[in-house]
């Protein structure tokens, strides 16, 4: 009951201003002008676009589905419309009634001769709200170098300040000093699980399908929930509405092919984007006889579609399917990978209130077997699949208010592994029981400018979780600190029933205040709560690592952080500066006693420990936007910590992914129309690791030990790398439709051998008896070479 | 953790980034040494032996230190007690049963003493049930997977219906124990660990298949020639030496600990391997080591 009265506190704050707004709306007339921002060659809807009135110093920007809506006294107005890399429009416009007005922008490449220079977008980082956020552009992502000549999204994101990895072929990312489970990665709303084929080598989003990519690692606004530390907004186009183009590429790992096209022409058009590797076919002829049935491929298949019902109605269907395929002869598979389906309806209730609808369904799972005889086998699979329903209102009250809020309700099913062994034909099937739960929440937020200088971006968002059975709640008895709990008793629960409830307020909010037009100073603080838990105690996450729900046992993981930052743009906009200062706390994250039972274990619980983490840093980021030169360089100064009860006597100690600093520099050089370089350079502090001092004898055996008992008590040495890459563009003929390009890229330039990890073992020789036994200690690095690569890339 | 490891280790070798190791050096932290004791005794009809030592640092390869002047006595729920004498002062304390006899008795509770410069250290264990070895098999295998072509055994042997049973499996190659890390094979029932409820059963695959040698992997392996696959005229000898659940524990922990290499970027961290040694003074990490008594079961076979 003691959550209802802050929540009533809250709404009612929440509420107040909105109030004001209605009175506003009445007492004054206005009209509204509204309609969609989209690219004019492709028809492709534009994502934050800006949309300026001149005569009111005053404006708004298109949302998520290209949309925009702004309501205004009657007059006549001059609209200008701005879009990164594209063209700046004005329109001039005689407002007495409501008006509808989609503007389709040109790219600049395409540039005539009336050129507007001044463009509202170019600054937005500094005279928006938004701080802690990072929006990269595709075009931008596909000049990067990339390994082997794939374009990954998840590794561009990487280069930013305050993301960090543990290491190459780690799956997903870490964002100011969060576990990879703390990020909620979204595609086209729908949450996927596993960012990764092959382990973390390439992510599983096909350049050629991907519109937008936004990152959020502080201020989340409040209509995002359910992880800690960041939300990755992924976007997927939606297609060419004019006319049927294909592109396609040839690398050295995978080869991609998109086609899209109008289905209707401006009503409805799709996209289907496929990309598949063939080290398997690549490799072939080269294996053993016996090696022969290796299987080794990864293929992922993106496919949207959307249809406008009218005016004021249009709906989207988009899908993703991925997978990883291994096999080692008939003996033994392994199969991983991330399905997701999303059902998407945008109604425009009026010109100011836009609404979507959206429900998804999305799964992770993966299968283990081995044996080739029926009376002799292991099989195992386990998954994690969620439904959803959410809808969101966007209210454009006037140009000062933007109201955004809505609901979403998640129905998770974990299957944590179902596994059947069979012995000399007797079999014996030990699947652990499917666990369920439910997550809802409801949001409400406002965007609002209160005068040129200040404007606020705040909301709230309530968030409840449900686990259910049916299930057992266990409950354990802590016999000493960091050791494994004893099983006390088991309370069975039927379909359906509630196990354990939390619920949770998480305020949001942030606040710009700009000093002159090109320098702001922000101001942000948000709260969020992560009720599912990957568990991983490994260095690098793996693909049969298991999620699970809070439980009883296991409290939603909760975060607090504040930020500050200053945002200053130099030279027209040619120069995009900022500095940042957070500070994070976190609690109940899950953490691990030192002999944890991770797999096929129904005790699970008794080995988690409830850990507090707290991390603080300083990001400091340069962009240089324009001219030949392009690109940035960002620096990190940070620290995480964790505090477990048990471990290092209690006290705080920094966790697997702290890195003191972190150094990043991005290049682009156009050097003529048709060639173009890029670089990449990162420089970073070794991560923690724990390394024994002494060894103990056992039976012949040396095993490693630690006198102290400490965790990561030293580090990996220093991780840094060279790219580069060349693109040679085709030549551009009027009338030709073929266009084609090469990407030449190496990475690891200078062939160092940065460690992924440092591992103690006895030597390689046998011990023989009675003389001592050889230790060693073994650099693992996952990348030992430098990696040149040739990739062909075309779209006709 | 078994199962993780044959895919990931299968799955890094064969994939197309070849993981690199090389060998480096290192300093490692300073640390205080600790009193080790190593004491796993069985009932074979032979001298069972009681090892003191102290922890040397890491990358010490000469011998531990040796503890002695210590009294070493074991004593069973049924009251008889088994001194362990250092005759030759080399910290390695024996107790020689009588021609014919062996030490304990299946199903007794052991209490180990363990008394050095006044202070007593103390451990309890179990002698549980172990069941016979029906048969060894071998058959003649080409190359096969990165195994040469030779000759490859299988053992058989039932486990007792009813949960909680464990094993170590011990296997000889003409007398010459197994000894790398990567061999050390222990079982959980019929399974790999005690969550898999495999009960009852033949030992499942890779268990009965895990008594031959383990070539080295790894881009560094250097063929263990000294260790080919079985061949004819080799004698395979197999023993199955009881556990009790922390023994099994142990064990399964060590295993991890010496292979954490082999998991290549998904290895778990670092950590201690428990103990089942009480110290006097209630300090956790006073001394540590394993007392462990175990029940062994044999056979031999000449591969014809």
């Amino acid at each position: 009951m003691k959550f209802f009265t802050p929540i009533y506190l809250l709404l009612t704050c929440l509420a107040l201003p909105l109030f004001s707004i209605a009175q506003d709306a009445e007492t004054q007339e206005k009209v509204t002008v509204s309609g969609y921002v989209k690219d004019g060659t492709s028809g492709e809807t534009l994502i934050g676009a800006a949309v300026y009135v001149t005569e009111l110093s005053n404006g708004t920007t298109s949302n998520e589905y290209g949309f925009y809506s702004l309501s205004i006294p009657p007059g006549t107005y001059k609209l200008e419309f701005s879009y990164l890399g594209f063209e700046t429009q004005v329109q001039e416009i005689v407002l007495n009634k409501d008006e509808k007005l989609t503007i389709e922008l040109r790219e600049e490449a395409e540039q005539l001769v009336e050129v507007i220079v001044t463009s509202e977008a170019e600054d937005r980082n500094v005279t928006n709200t938004e701080m802690s956020t990072n929006k990269l552009q595709l075009n931008t992502i596909k000049k990067m170098p990339a390994l082997l000549g794939e374009v990954d999204v998840i590794r561009s994101i990487q280069l930013l300040p305050g993301v960090t990895t543990v290491g190459e072929g780690a799956t997903g990312f870490n964002v100011r000093g969060g576990s990879v489970d703390q990020n909620l990665v979204l595609l086209d709303e729908a949450p996927v699980f596993n960012s990764s084929h092959l382990f973390g080598f390439f992510s599983v989003f096909n350049p050629d399908a991907v519109k937008d990519v936004k990152l959020y690692k502080g201020g989340i606004p409040a209509r995002y929930g359910g992880r800690l530390s960041s939300i990755l907004d992924v976007r997927m186009k939606e297609g060419n509405n004019k006319k049927f183009t294909f592109s396609g590429g040839i690398g050295s790992i995978f080869s991609r092919i998109s086609v899209e096209g109008p289905l209707v022409k401006d009503k409805s058009s799709f996209i289907v984007a496929a990309r598949r590797s063939y080290i398997d076919i690549l490799a072939k002829p080269f294996l053993n006889e016996d090696l022969q049935d290796t299987k080794l491929n990864f293929y992922d298949l993106t496919i949207k579609a959307n249809y406008r019902l009218g005016e004021k109605d249009r709906i989207y269907l988009s899908g993703y399917l991925g997978r990883d395929n291994f096999g080692f002869g008939a003996g033994a598979g392994f199969n991983w990978g991330n399905a997701t389906t999303t059902l998407r309806w945008n109604h425009l209730f009026s010109d100011r209130l836009f609404s979507n609808f959206t429900a998804y369904y999305s799964n992770y799972d993966y299968e283990l077997n081995f044996g080739d005889q029926p009376d002799n086998s292991f099989d195992w699979n386990a998954q994690i699949v969620n439904y959803s329903l959410k809808t969101d209102f966007s209210y454009f009250v006037n140009p000062d208010n933007l109201v955004t809020f809505g609901g979403q309700a998640i129905l998770y099913e974990f299957e944590p592994g179902n596994a059947v062994g069979v012995s000399e034909g007797e079999t014996s099937d030990f699947s652990l029981p499917i666990k369920r739960a439910l997550e809802a929440s409801l949001f409400l937020e406002n965007e609002q400018k209160i005068n040129s200088r200040l404007s606020v971006h705040y909301g709230l968002r309530l968030s409840y979780f449900n686990y259910l059975g049916a299930g057992k709640a266990f409950e354990f008895k802590e016999t000493e600190e960091g050791e494994r709990k004893e099983f006390v008793s088991a309370t069975e629960f039927g379909d359906w029933e509630s196990i354990e409830d939390y619920i949770n307020l998480e305020p949001r909010a942030s606040v710009k205040y700009q000093f002159d037009p090109s320098t702001s100073f922000k101001l942000s603080y948000n709260r969020t709560v992560q009720y599912i838990h990957l568990i991983s105690n490994t260095v690098a996450a793996t693909p049969v690592d298991v999620w699970t729900p809070s439980t009883n046992n296991i409290k939603p993981q909760i975060s607090d952080q504040i930020a500050v930052g200053v945002f200053k743009n130099l030279k027209d906009n040619m120069y995009v500066t900022s500095a940042e200062i957070y500070y994070k706390e976190m609690s109940h994250l899950v953490d691990y006693i030192d002999e944890a039972d991770l797999f096929v274990n129904e005790l699970l619980e008794a080995d988690l420990l409830d850990a507090d983490g707290r991390a603080f840093g300083l990001e400091l980021q340069v962009e240089k936007k324009k001219g030949d030169l392009t690109g940035w360089i960002s620096y990190t100064l940070a620290r995480t910590e964790r505090k477990v009860p048990g471990v290092n006597q209690g006290d705080w100690f920094p966790s697997r992914f702290d890195q003191t600093h972190n150094f990043s520099a991005t290049a682009f050089y156009e050097l003529n129309a048709r060639w173009s370089f890029s670089a990449n350079f990162v420089l970073n502090t070794g991560t923690p690791a724990t390394f024994p001092t002494h060894r103990i004898e056992q039976q012949g055996y040396i095993l490693p030990h630690i006198s102290s008992g400490q965790r990561n008590n030293l580090r990996i040495p220093a991780y840094h790398r060279l790219d580069l890459s060349a693109t040679l563009a085709g030549k551009k003929k009027e009338g030709k439709r073929w266009y084609g390009e090469w990407v030449f890229s190496i990475y690891n330039v200078y062939n160092r051998r940065n460690p992924f990890s440092i591992f103690f073992r006895q030597g390689n020789i046998r011990p023989t008896d009675g003389s001592p036994v050889q230790t060693e200690a073994v650099r693992l690095s996952v990348i030992g070479s430098l990696i040149p690569s040739v990739t062909y890339n075309f779209k006709f | 953790m078994k199962f993780q490891n044959i895919f990931f280790v299968l799955l890094f070798v064969s994939v197309l980034f070849p993981a690199c190791q090389d060998v480096i050096d290192l300093d490692l932290e300073e640390g205080k040494s600790q009193f080790v004791i190593d004491a796993w005794i069985n009932n074979k009809p032979e001298a069972q032996v009681i090892k003191l030592r102290y922890t040397s640092t890491y990358f010490n390869s000469t011998p531990s230190p040796k503890a002695t002047g210590a009294e070493v006595v074991v004593t069973s729920s049924t009251g008889e007690t088994y001194t362990f004498t250092d005759e030759n002062n080399d910290g390695d304390y024996t107790w020689t049963p009588a021609t014919g006899e062996s030490f304990g008795g299946i199903g007794e509770d052991y209490l180990l003493s363990v008394v050095l410069e006044g202070k007593e250290y103390t451990a309890v264990s179990t002698m549980n049930r172990v069941m016979p070895i029906d048969t060894i098999t071998y058959e003649d295998r080409e190359e096969e997977q990165g195994d040469p072509a030779g000759i490859y055994a299988e053992f058989f042997a039932t486990d007792f219906v009813g949960t909680g049973d464990s094993y170590w499996i011990k296997a000889f190659k003409n007398d010459q124990y197994l000894n790398k890390p990567s061999e050390l094979n222990t079982a959980y029932d019929a399974g790999f660990t005690p969550g898999g409820n495999i009960d009852g059963l033949v030992f499942i695959t890779p268990i009965r298949t895990g008594i031959n040698r383990v070539p080295d992997s790894g881009d560094d392996a250097v063929d263990d020639s000294d260790q080919p696959p079985y061949k004819v005229g080799d004698k395979i000898t197999v023993e199955i030496h009881s556990l009790t659940d922390e023994a099994f524990f142990f064990l399964e922990q060590a295993l991890i600990q010496m292979t954490l290499g082999d998991q290549t970027i998904f290895a778990s961290p670092v950590v201690n391997v428990p103990t089942n040694i009480i110290s006097p003074s209630g300090e956790d990490n006073e001394a540590v080591g394993f007392f462990c008594v175990s029940a062994v079961s044999r056979k031999e076979r000449m591969v014809e």
